[in-house]
């Protein structure tokens, strides 16, 4: 089903606006990506990725308090949803799963 | 205060401002400058700079984009367009005498311009109808010694350049007899009939489809001649005229038809209406063909291909030498140049000496042309004026459909097939006045136009262009700005407050105006020196010299005792002098090398020569004498003398000039008296040296000086005593002052058309006017009402409607008056005696227009300013 399917960097954007709690709006995410994943990545694939999981119903936004070098504008803050939660942990689960069925030398590239 | 913060690039934020999807514009904006406040702290300003040109760009992706297309569903298809129309029609009805004036404006305009269409079409079709036209030339020669340039040649060009030029395949010669011979057919005569000599090479040369007989030899035997379609049923009637005798010029030549050609399209620059063979003439005129120098007859050469032009062309002096050889004792290259003149250019580009007819003049295809254009301009100017005004009223309903979900687009469309309707049937109505106002233009222009020369392909393309652009123009900015606005300031009338006009208004009627002054000035020029023309002292008496056309049969009658017939018609007490001669005022003078005996100058000099004059000219034009006497009966020695004008004088450079004796081809005799310049050609040009020999006995007219008053018992006395002395004569008689008038028929023309178009540009311009003053003071209706309530007077209210208005029309005169006085200037430049254009003329110009104007406006103004001030405030 659509939404329910995280690609990787959808899955670190959603959880660094899960870390930034209340502080989750482009800049801050970005600046999260880039210091605790070590991600560069542009604001507009931030942005992009954002309004994309939105759009899923994965985060919801309201708009927040504007700031003066953000020329008086408004921050869009978001917040993980249910359904992102869900997704999360969905996601987790899944590797959790296939971890516990990989064999441990097949991992270091040998046959038992 | 804020400490002020650096910003990022304007340019960059406006690009993301203008992609950026509206609502998320102010968090994404915030997001890079907040990104770029943060830079700044570790980087330059220019990296910081950079960086957030890059983020912009970047941001150029999907997510972020306009959205194209709402989520919700649109209404589309038949249930729309039913809607689009049930409004549009609504808002017409509404709107009625809006929807009149918007679309007689534009039908009016299109009109103009497909009526100058049809008549430029027709000047640029000329002898385009003959099949060969493209490798057909017409063989001037320019005589430098005399410095003209002449349209005719000698008769033994033609055959000498195709039998020498080998580009040369096939060549006709016509020769004129007049344009106003007369046809007997046993007991009934034609006047007015045009005929020409032709080579029987005529029909290979030009197109001259055959209804009966034979191209081949219907020009063979002498006594041969091949009639028009009109001219044999004008003749005959429905009987066929093949094998029938006819009578030309009063005994002259006796012919039969051998053919029947189609009729000649108008737009042919050699119109006649009979042919017969050229051979009939050169058999009696046996110094026609060893005359090298006469330039008698038109002389048409056909080449190979279109292609050989430059090839024949670089011969031709070769091949003069050989056919002037002996002529001039100096190198034939110093006298006498041949050039060939496409037939297509003869029409509008040729001005020669000794055209077969006044040509017409590409300048005034240039000018109607662009007049044309303007005044349609004006009018889809008009259209888009009045359109954008009227959408501004429509902003409510905009808001309306936005607010339920109409698209841009959906909007752009809706105004867009309005605007495309009222074209259509302003088109419509254009198409059907012109067809209703076809035969008075052809009467004005003198033209025989139809409607048919529209149904071209080219042509059809060029009217659906037409009609595209306008509906493009008029629909397209009310279509582009009003979908602009944003629903919920429409509703609320927010963007209703343009009472004033926007810039683009203003500029389109200050154009509007630019072209109805410049046109007034035009019509004023043009006229007043029309009226220069008709009231200039020409030197002699223009008004009362009637000139009698005599048939060769009367002048052998009248020729037995020339005074005594001279000296029964001075009887007359209406009748001070009469005069019989070849050339009278008003006509082709022709010029012929006169030099001076003893004067060592061999070539001589070209000078108009009066031919065929007997001893009374002079006085019977009424031209004075300004030293010696006139021609005189008791001195026999006159028969050879010579009457010369002060131009004259001064052209042969004569100290002495009584007693100097002249020499023209041998005819040689004393200069007995110098007569004053008098203007006996148009007032185009300066008066030329003239020269007028006593030649008694070969004229063709009688120029009678009648007194003023008794002109009809003069007319009837002259019928009389002509028809006594030859019962079969036509009477033909024209006023001296008449035919003059007639040498200024092409700036009449130009008068006319200037007049009617200034008109019409005036009348587009009001209407436009008066619709932009009623939507202006509609929307000021409650501004109106308020200054009234505060004690405003009626004049007060109306002068502040009518300043904007005003202001603009000062500023159209600013710049039109300038336009106007180079244009006509350049235009005045072309006569030798002329008007100055004096301030006097732009005054008229300009009160005009101001008083239609004020007019226009007031009318409007005034009533809102009439209005009960309770009644305008409680509108809405």
């Amino acid at each position: 089903m659509k939404g329910t399917h995280l690609g990787e960097f959808e899955e670190l954007v959603l959880l660094s606006v899960g870390m930034l709690y209340d502080e989750a709006y482009g800049v801050r995410v970005q600046e999260a990506l880039a210091q605790e994943a070590g991600r560069e990545a542009s604001i507009s694939a931030v942005h992009a990725t954002l309004y994309r999981l939105e759009k899923k119903g994965l985060l919801r936004s309201e708009m927040g308090d504007p700031t003066p070098e953000r020329g008086g504008r408004r921050k869009r803050l978001f917040q993980v949803t249910g359904a992102g939660d869900q997704a999360l942990r969905e996601t987790r689960a899944l590797r959790d799963k296939l971890w516990g069925l990989v064999l441990d030398p097949a991992l270091r590239g040998g046959r038992a | 205060m804020k400490p002020h913060l650096p910003q990022p690039p304007r340019a960059a934020d406006a690009l993301l401002a203008w992609f950026c999807a509206p609502d998320k514009l102010e968090e994404v904006q915030g997001d890079l400058h907040e990104l770029f406040a943060r830079r700044l702290c570790r980087q330059p300003r220019w990296k910081a700079n950079a960086c957030f040109w890059l983020d912009v760009v970047r941001s150029f992706r999907p997510a972020l984009l306009r959205r194209q297309a709402p989520d919700y569903i649109t209404a589309t298809g038949p249930v729309m367009l039913k809607n689009y129309l049930t409004v549009a029609l609504r808002s017409l009805r509404r709107h009625v005498g809006y929807a009149f004036l918007n679309t007689s404006g534009l039908a009016i305009g299109l009109t103009c311009c497909l009526l100058i269409f049809l008549y430029v079409q027709h000047e640029l079709s000329y002898d385009r109808h003959h099949t060969e036209a493209d490798r057909v030339y017409r063989a001037t020669a320019v005589s430098m010694s005399i410095d003209r340039h002449w349209a005719a040649t000698a008769p033994p060009l033609g055959p000498s350049l195709r039998d020498e030029i080998p580009e040369v395949t096939e060549m006709a010669r016509i020769y004129p007899l007049g344009t106003s011979t007369i046809i007997k057919t046993g007991q009934n005569t034609f006047d007015k009939v045009a005929g020409v000599f032709a080579d029987s090479t005529v029909f290979d040369v030009f197109t001259l489809p055959f209804v009966e007989g034979d191209p081949r030899s219907a020009l063979n035997a002498s006594g041969s001649v091949v009639i028009t379609q009109s001219l044999a049923r004008r003749l005959y009637g429905a009987a066929s005229p093949i094998g029938e005798s006819i009578e030309i010029n009063e005994g002259w030549l006796e012919a039969t038809v051998t053919g029947v050609i189609e009729d000649l399209p108008a737009t042919t620059h050699l119109p006649f209406d009979y042919l017969v063979p050229l051979r009939t003439f050169l058999d009696q005129a046996e110094w026609a063909m060893r005359s090298r120098t006469w330039a008698g007859m038109y002389t048409y050469v056909q080449l190979r291909s279109p292609d050989d032009l430059p090839v024949a062309e670089s011969k031709l002096p070769a091949f003069l030498d050989g056919y002037l050889e002996g002529v001039f004792d100096t190198p034939v290259a110093e006298n006498a140049r041949l050039e060939l003149q496409p037939l297509t250019d003869i029409h509008l580009h040729s001005r020669l000496e000794k055209e077969y007819q006044a040509n017409g003049n590409v300048a005034y295809v240039y000018i109607l042309s662009a007049i044309a254009l303007f005044v349609l301009l004006i009018a889809c100017v008009n259209f888009v004026n009045l359109a954008t005004a009227r959408a501004i009223t429509r902003m409510r309903e905009v808001g309306v459909r936005k607010t339920l979900g109409a698209g841009r687009w959906q909007l752009i469309k809706q105004f867009l097939g309005e605007a495309a309707l009222m074209v259509t049937v302003a088109f419509g109505l254009g198409l059907l006045l012109t067809w209703l106002l076809l035969g008075p233009f052809n009467h004005l222009a003198g033209k025989t136009l139809s409607l048919a020369t529209l149904a071209h392909p080219t042509v059809l393309f060029g009217l659906a262009a037409m009609l595209l652009m306008t509906g493009l123009l008029s629909g397209g900015y009310p279509a582009l700005v009003l979908s602009g606005f944003d629903p919920t300031k429409a509703l609320r009338g927010e963007a209703h407050r343009t009472s004033h006009l926007g810039r683009l208004r203003q500029g389109l009627v200050v154009f509007q105006f630019v072209t109805s002054i410049f046109l007034i000035v035009g019509t004023f020029v043009v006229s007043d020196q029309l009226e220069y023309f008709r009231t200039t002292q020409l030197g002699f008496d223009k008004e009362q010299v009637i000139n009698v056309r005599i048939s060769w049969g009367l002048r052998e009658t009248i020729m037995t005792d020339l005074d005594a017939f001279k000296e029964e018609l001075r009887r007359h007490p209406g009748i001070s002098q009469v005069s019989l001669a070849a050339d009278a005022p008003g006509e082709r003078y022709s010029v012929e090398n006169i030099h001076v005996v003893g004067q060592g100058e061999r070539e001589g000099v070209g000078m108009r020569i009066a031919w065929g004059v007997d001893h009374d000219y002079i006085n019977a034009l009424g031209v004075d004498l300004v030293e010696g006497r006139t021609f005189s009966r008791s001195a026999p020695a006159d028969t050879n003398a010579w009457l010369i004008n002060e131009a004259a004088v001064a052209r042969l450079e004569l100290d002495e000039p009584i007693g100097s004796v002249l020499d023209w081809n041998g005819f040689a005799g004393p200069v007995v008296g110098v007569v004053e310049d008098f203007h006996f050609a148009s007032l185009h040009t300066e008066i030329e040296p003239l020269v007028i020999p006593l030649r008694p006995g070969v004229g063709n007219m009688l120029l009678v000086r009648a007194q003023g008053g008794q002109i009809p018992a003069v007319l009837s006395f002259l019928e009389d005593e002509i028809h006594r002395r030859r019962p079969a004569e036509l009477f033909r008689y024209a006023f001296v002052g008449d035919t003059f008038d007639q040498l200024y028929r092409a700036e009449e023309k130009l008068a006319d058309v200037f007049r009617y178009f200034a008109a019409l540009a005036i009348l587009i311009a009001c209407l436009g006017l008066f619709g932009l003053t009623s939507f202006m003071t509609e929307q000021r209706t409650k501004e109106i009402g308020v200054r009234k309530v505060l004690g405003a007077s009626v004049s007060a209210v109306v002068t502040m409607l009518s300043r904007d208005i005003l202001k603009l029309i000062g500023v159209a005169f600013v710049i039109a008056a300038p336009l106007a006085y180079l244009a006509m200037n350049r235009w005045l430049a072309d006569f030798a005696y002329r008007i100055d254009i004096g301030v006097a003329t732009f005054v008229w110009a300009g009160g005009i227009v101001l008083l239609i104007t004020l007019l226009t406006v007031s009318y409007q103004s005034l009533r809102a300013a009439l209005t009960d001030p309770v009644k305008a405030l409680r509108y809405e």
